[in-house]
């Protein structure tokens, strides 16, 4: 049987224990009040009746407060808590109260919620499982191409990019979700494509494949590439603002290559005019004038010599140029020898011809479609003629070149049978023997091999020149994709714009001591970025500083930094610097922002630049949503709204931690009605 | 007795001027102008030094090239390819397929001369 509330139990009693005291008052008031005159003294009843009421009913409210009006506040914070942000969190109540089974009936029922969230969960997961797939072949698609694909709101805001872009950009921090295409290449060639789409677009509706898009060319602002770029609207959807999609490929390396040969041609060839100027002047010469005098002809004769030398040596130095030219055409790029010779060996199988490979593991930079077909070919018609079931191609790594040496049990090949080859296809509908060697500019030849009783065929095909080069840096993080949602047109004042529609900032420092004044210095430095009610994880900055000083080791004990790992890093003005442009325009947020605004505010001066940014601190919106407790810390806030620890005292978990603390803070302040920044900014100072 | 040299090239104006030359510096010189006919004199009148282009017709500069090299009585001959490529790739093939030296079109004739009489020392001038 259920209990009856205890208030009741309160209010019966708190009432019977009033009119007792009413009565009690009564008699004693009598007793006292009879003067001797045996008059009754109203004045003093009155008097004395109200001391006691008002005694009364502050020893009630007091009760009430302790065990009813505290409990049921406390019950309020939490059941906010649970609805909003953490469905996991404890009840904190005092031990005495009179609500009886509300608490329980409350907690049981936060209870029943988490179990129905979790279900409900799961069968969304399930039911969102097959369109997650999808998104991740989407987004696997979109990261595989070699282009850059950015897809732009109206105002050039990105909403999407993909690992192509994270390359041409990297350590470009300006490249970020929801900031402006502008902060990373040329604005005017962009605008002016745009506005050349638009133009078509209200010329004629129905627009042709072609006109769809706009090619031009433009620069990156802080790489200087040169990038090839393609414009192209995107479908209006319904109620949503117009965008674009942008892709792009950097070009710069090919047009340094293309433009300083195009200089080597056009200078070779005017030098090339002079000397055949004087040439024809001085042949034209002895032909015209067969009488003359001996030494006039001997000087002639020494000038046709000499400019017969100098065209020469220009023209030696042309034709290698335009042997280059040849090559550079086509859809080349650095393919894995290992590779090439697997994939023939495959295809020889089936054909009854044992291919093995030995050798350096080599990179060419090849056609490797055309070289692939060629391969085979290769290995056929050596089966062919020399009956070889067995060879072996061995790779070596020449001066430019990168040698496949066919080898087989057998004589070499004749130069005579080779020539023939060349005119062959290569395979159906492919090049001839001969367009691929000169393609690659490359040739065959067959010798005897070192070994007695072997033979070799040997095609050379160009190295690459990356042959040993360092690997291109790995991208932990894969991109997140902004969901196209529509980017609400901003609020002419920052503060008043919606805290949903705002990129924030939440960063975290690591320092050498407590004091910037006394010279303690920032040793770290992390941002996350908060967007639309998530945290951007392919955005993160996360960045060591030297500090320039030594690190005391109660400090570094608590952030694990030494001076070992922190001595071939940039000092905190390049840091800073580089951070600037990351926040740009977006709401700083903090963990006690105060604390590491100061370190970075001494360090402005003397990095040129200036945070203007409005700030939030977590630990005051955290008092202001929670004041029934005094537990502020990061732990105890995280542990509050139901926040994973891990990394702590690193910038970077530090930062992740209060981001997500944050998120919760941001939903439960929505909830209050406090929308804006404004009022957020409010709320933060008190 | 004056050093052999044996000329094929199917280009006449280079085999007159080469043929000039190399007379010239005393060296007793045969001609031909393709890669069969050249087989046959060397088989005929065996020459210290082979001035061979590569583009020929009936068979090839590198054919006639890796012919003799393939016959151990002949190795002593020197094989100076002449070819109008110049692409680095037929220096390497030439040079694998068994020739000596390698020079390309257009050459000076000084640049010819010195390199002749590099290799085969000894002969009086003119």
């Amino acid at each position: 049987m259920t209990r009856q509330p205890g208030y009741r139990r309160l209010l019966w009693g708190g009432s019977l224990l009033y009119v007792l005291l009413l009565g009690g008052t009564g008699i004693l008031v009598h007793l006292l009040s009879v003067s001797p005159e045996g008059r009754p003294d109203i004045l003093l009843i009155f008097a004395v009746a109200a001391c006691i009421n008002v005694a009364a009913l502050v020893i009630l409210f007091a009760v009430l407060h302790r065990l009813i009006f505290r409990p049921l506040y406390l019950l309020n914070q939490g059941v906010e808590i649970v609805a909003g942000v953490n469905s996991a969190y404890e009840f904190d109540l005092p031990r005495h109260h009179l609500l009886g089974n509300l608490p329980k009936a409350v907690e049981n029922l936060s209870t029943a919620f988490l179990k129905a969230k979790r279900e409900m969960a799961e069968a969304l997961a399930a039911g969102a499982g097959e369109m997650e797939d999808r998104k991740t072949q989407l987004e696997t698609v979109l990261n595989s191409l070699r282009e850059g694909v950015i897809v732009c709101d109206d105002r050039a805001r990105i909403l999407f990019y993909n690992s192509a872009v994270r390359r041409l950009f990297y350590d470009n921090e300006a490249l970020g979700l929801g900031r402006s295409l502008y902060l990373l290449c040329a604005r005017d060639p962009v605008e002016n494509s745009l506005a050349i789409l638009r133009q078509r677009k209200i010329r004629n509706e129905e627009m042709t494949e072609e006109e769809k898009g706009v090619r031009f060319v433009c620069t990156t602002i802080k790489e200087g590439a040169l990038l090839h770029c393609h414009i192209r609207m995107l479908p209006v959807m319904p109620a949503r603002p117009w965008s674009f999609v942008f892709t792009c490929e950097d070009v710069s390396h090919q047009v340094d290559i293309l433009g300083r040969r195009d200089n080597r041609l056009r200078s070779l060839v005017s030098k090339m005019r002079a000397p055949l100027t004087n040439l024809s002047v001085s042949a034209e010469g002895l032909n015209l004038y067969p009488g003359l005098a001996a030494e006039t002809r001997s000087k002639f004769e020494q000038i046709i010599v000499q400019e017969t030398h100098i065209l020469i040596e220009h023209f030696d130095r042309l034709a290698h140029e335009i042997q280059e030219m040849v090559s550079a055409q086509y859809a080349d790029s650095d393919v894995f020898a290992g590779d090439l010779v697997a994939c023939v060996a495959k295809k020889l199988k089936s054909q009854g011809v044992q291919l093995t490979m030995t050798g350096d593991p080599l990179w060419v930079y090849a056609d490797s479609v055309s070289l692939l077909l060629l391969l085979e070919f290769l290995a056929l018609k050596i089966r062919d003629y020399c009956g070889a079931g067995t060879i072996e191609i061995q790779t070596l790594l020449g001066d430019k070149r990168v040698y496949f040496d066919y080898c087989w049990q057998g004589s070499a090949i004749p130069q005579s049978e080779l020539q023939r080859w060349l005119s062959e296809l290569t395979g159906p509908a492919g090049f001839t023997v001969s367009e691929v060697l000169e393609r690659h500019g490359s040739d065959i030849w067959s010798n005897p091999h070192a070994i007695s009783g072997y033979a070799i065929l040997r095609l050379p095909v160009p190295s690459s020149p990356n042959q040993w080069g360092t690997p291109e840096p790995v991208l932990p993080e894969r991109p997140v994709y902004h969901d196209f949602a529509v980017l609400e047109p901003a609020a002419d004042v920052l503060t008043e714009q919606a805290l949903d529609r705002l990129t924030f900032i939440v960063f975290d420092t690591e320092t050498t001591g407590l004091s910037p004044l006394d010279g303690d210095e920032i040793v770290s430095l992390a941002g996350v970025k908060v967007f639309k009610g998530g945290i951007i994880v392919g955005e993160i900055f996360d960045k060591m500083v030297n500090p320039c000083r030594t690190i005391p080791r109660e400090s570094v004990r608590f952030h694990g930094i030494t001076e070992e790992m922190v001595k071939d890093k940039p000092k905190i003005g390049e840091v800073l610097r580089s951070f600037h442009s990351y926040v740009g325009n977006a709401v700083l947020v903090g963990h006690n922002a105060a604390f590491d605004m100061r370190f970075i505010r001494m360090k402005e001066q003397e990095a040129g630049v200036r945070f203007r940014n409005p700030v939030l601190d977590t630990l005051s919106l955290s008092l202001y949503l929670h004041d029934h407790t005094p537990e502020h810390s990061l732990d105890a806030i995280a542990q509050r709204l139901g926040v994973e620890i891990r990394g702590r005292h690193t910038a970077r978990g530090d930062s992740l931690i209060t981001a997500e603390i944050f998120l919760r803070l941001l939903y439960l302040l929505m909830e209050r009605g406090i929308t804006t920044l404004g009022k957020a900014m409010e709320v933060s100072r008190r | 007795m004056a050093h052999r040299i044996l000329i094929a090239d199917d280009e006449p104006n280079i085999v007159l001027a080469l043929e000039y030359l190399m007379k010239n510096e005393g060296y007793e010189v045969q001609t031909v102008t393709d890669g069969e006919d050249a087989l046959r004199a060397i088989e005929k009148n065996r020459p210290d030094l082979i001035l061979l282009d590569i583009m020929m017709p009936n068979l090839d500069g590198y054919e006639v090239c890796q012919r003799i090299r393939s016959d151990p009585s002949m190795k002593d001959i020197v094989i100076i390819m002449l070819t109008a490529k110049g692409r680095e790739v037929e220096r390497e093939k030439g040079l694998a397929l068994g020739a000596d030296f390698y020079i390309s079109k257009p050459f000076s004739t000084r640049e010819v001369v010195k390199k002749v009489r590099e290799i085969l020392p000894g002969n009086p001038g003119p």
